[in-house]
């Protein structure tokens, strides 16, 4: 049945047929493999593949794999093998590279499909593979290449803590064209020039490099202190601190950390009291007549810039937290609680995670995925896979993912525009 | 089992693999079945067979442990 391409978009038989040969990978994983490896059904494809890498140090099945990969007829049977493959072992950094690997490496690379090219980088990159290594690291560093190309590249190497890449990064930290990727990947490196590197280049930066740096200092208490030192001296401007560094810093756990950064940036979380004041004050100035006379446009960019990063709001932003589309906006009293305290009630689907890993860093934000071999954290700014073996301590935040404060930073008329455009019918243009 | 309606050929295969172990040739007639047969009733029936088939070797496997 596995052979049978006519039933392939059926509804049950593709399972079913999953199902009665699933058990067969522990009694003759070499036909599991030649049987799946071979199937004309996508889906038994990538659960072959997925199921053979899930068992923990299965070499010799997925050497077998690799070499069904090399003998199979199409790069769409390829590409499901690699995707069954890097889902069965995902959270695993390391395997050890199978023998049959490097001739198929070989084919793979010259694929004509992308996303076959793509996946098979990122298991060479699991196996270690020292010469797709060299051949990223090149692509990386060369400036007569495309951008994208090399932010492809830095991501890969710096994702996977490629041994070594770190000292490449500090010197591509001073290359515009890929400065911002080299400083994020910094944070996964626990390099002692980073501090010093990160503030070389600082000034200099744009401002989405300049926030990637602060999220890479405020990853770890030691580089955090120096960030502290420097805009205690004026070096870095208090004012680019944002809502979620401040709190990035504050969860390190780092009491004289905390304490600095209250003291530069305002109180992390008011008290009841302070909270109840705020509402308060800001509630006169919101009435209807005044926010009809407001400018919508302003409050696009004032969204852009502040709640875009996580929220969706008609036609744009990311799905990170809830999309405010279909929220009670109309409600003044609703949007002041949840802007001034959004911890007051946070749904456990929005609980942010505090993690901290055995190397060092520590990561906060939304637990989106879970498996055997590792967490996957949804940060303000990017997708972390945690694999668990490297999870030092993981408890969750009593507050919301959600920053407060972020009124607080804005003027009354800024303010009253961004209630107007929050409370609108429909979009506005950007001014 | 090689009778021109689908149905009583899925009704076929469900009552043999009901349960009890098959006679080698009736599973070598279901594999030639499962390849060539152009009924999607008649899959899902064999599939389903193959499960039952698959769960009773398990379960014989573990109780000669």
């Amino acid at each position: 049945l596995s052979g049978r391409p006519d039933f392939a978009d059926d509804q049950n038989i593709p399972l079913m047929t999953w199902y009665a040969a699933e058990p067969l990978v522990e009694q003759d994983q070499d036909r599991f493999v030649q049987l799946g490896g071979g199937s004309k059904i996508p889906i038994i494809r990538r659960h072959v593949a997925r199921r053979v890498a899930s068992i923990p140090g299965n070499i010799s099945g997925i050497d077998q794999l690799v070499r069904v990969m090399r003998s199979v007829q199409t790069e769409t049977h390829r590409s499901d093998l690699l995707s069954g493959l890097l889902t069965g072992l995902e959270g695993i950094r390391r395997f050890d590279l199978p023998p049959a690997w490097s001739e198929t490496y070989a084919v793979l690379k010259e694929s004509k499909e992308e996303s076959v090219r793509e996946q098979a980088q990122r298991l060479a990159l699991i196996f270690e593979d020292p010469q797709a290594i060299q051949q990223l690291k090149q692509l990386a560093g060369d400036s007569a290449l495309d951008k994208s190309v090399r932010h492809r590249a830095i991501k890969a190497l710096a994702g996977s803590r490629i041994a070594g890449f770190d000292e490449q990064l500090i010197e591509l930290a001073a290359d515009e064209h890929v400065q911002m990727e080299a400083l994020a990947g910094l944070a996964e490196y626990d390099h002692p020039a980073t501090v010093k590197t990160v503030l070389q280049v600082y000034s200099s930066a744009n401002a989405t490099t300049r926030q990637a740096a602060l999220q890479t200092l405020a990853s770890r208490a030691s580089w955090a202190k120096a960030l502290m030192a420097a805009l205690g001296s004026g070096e870095i401007a208090r004012t680019e601190i944002t809502a979620f560094t401040a709190r990035q810093i504050h969860s390190l756990g780092d009491k004289q950390l905390s304490k600095d950064v209250e003291r530069l940036w305002g109180p992390i979380r008011e008290t009841p009291k302070d909270r109840a004041r705020l509402i308060a004050n800001y509630k006169p100035q919101l009435t209807a007549t005044l926010i009809q006379s407001s400018n919508r446009e302003n409050g696009r960019a004032l969204f852009q810039k502040n709640c875009a990063n996580c929220h969706r709001l008609f036609d744009a932003g990311t799905l990170i937290g809830p999309d405010l589309t279909g929220a009670q906006r109309t409600n003044v009293d609703y949007l002041l609680q949840n802007l001034l305290d959004p911890s007051a009630s946070i749904s456990k689907d929005y609980q942010m995670q505090i993690v901290a890993t055995t190397n060092g860093r520590v990561v906060t934000g939304l637990l989106i995925e879970e498996s055997d071999n590792a967490i996957t954290i949804q940060t303000a700014t990017e997708k972390v896979i945690v694999p668990r073996n490297e999870i030092e301590e993981q408890k969750i935040s009593e507050v919301s993912m959600m920053p407060e404060g972020i009124l607080q930073k804005m003027t009354h008329d800024e303010v009253r525009d961004l209630f107007a455009y929050l409370m609108g019918s429909e979009q506005v243009a950007l001014p | 089992l090689s009778d021109e309606s689908e149905h009583l050929r899925a009704w076929a295969i469900r009552l043999l693999s009901e349960d009890r172990e098959l006679p080698a040739a009736i599973q070598q007639r279901f594999a030639n079945m499962a390849a060539t047969d152009p009924s999607a009733l008649v899959s899902l029936h064999l599939a389903s067979a193959a499960q039952r088939m698959a769960s009773r070797r398990i379960a014989g496997h573990w109780s000669k442990r």
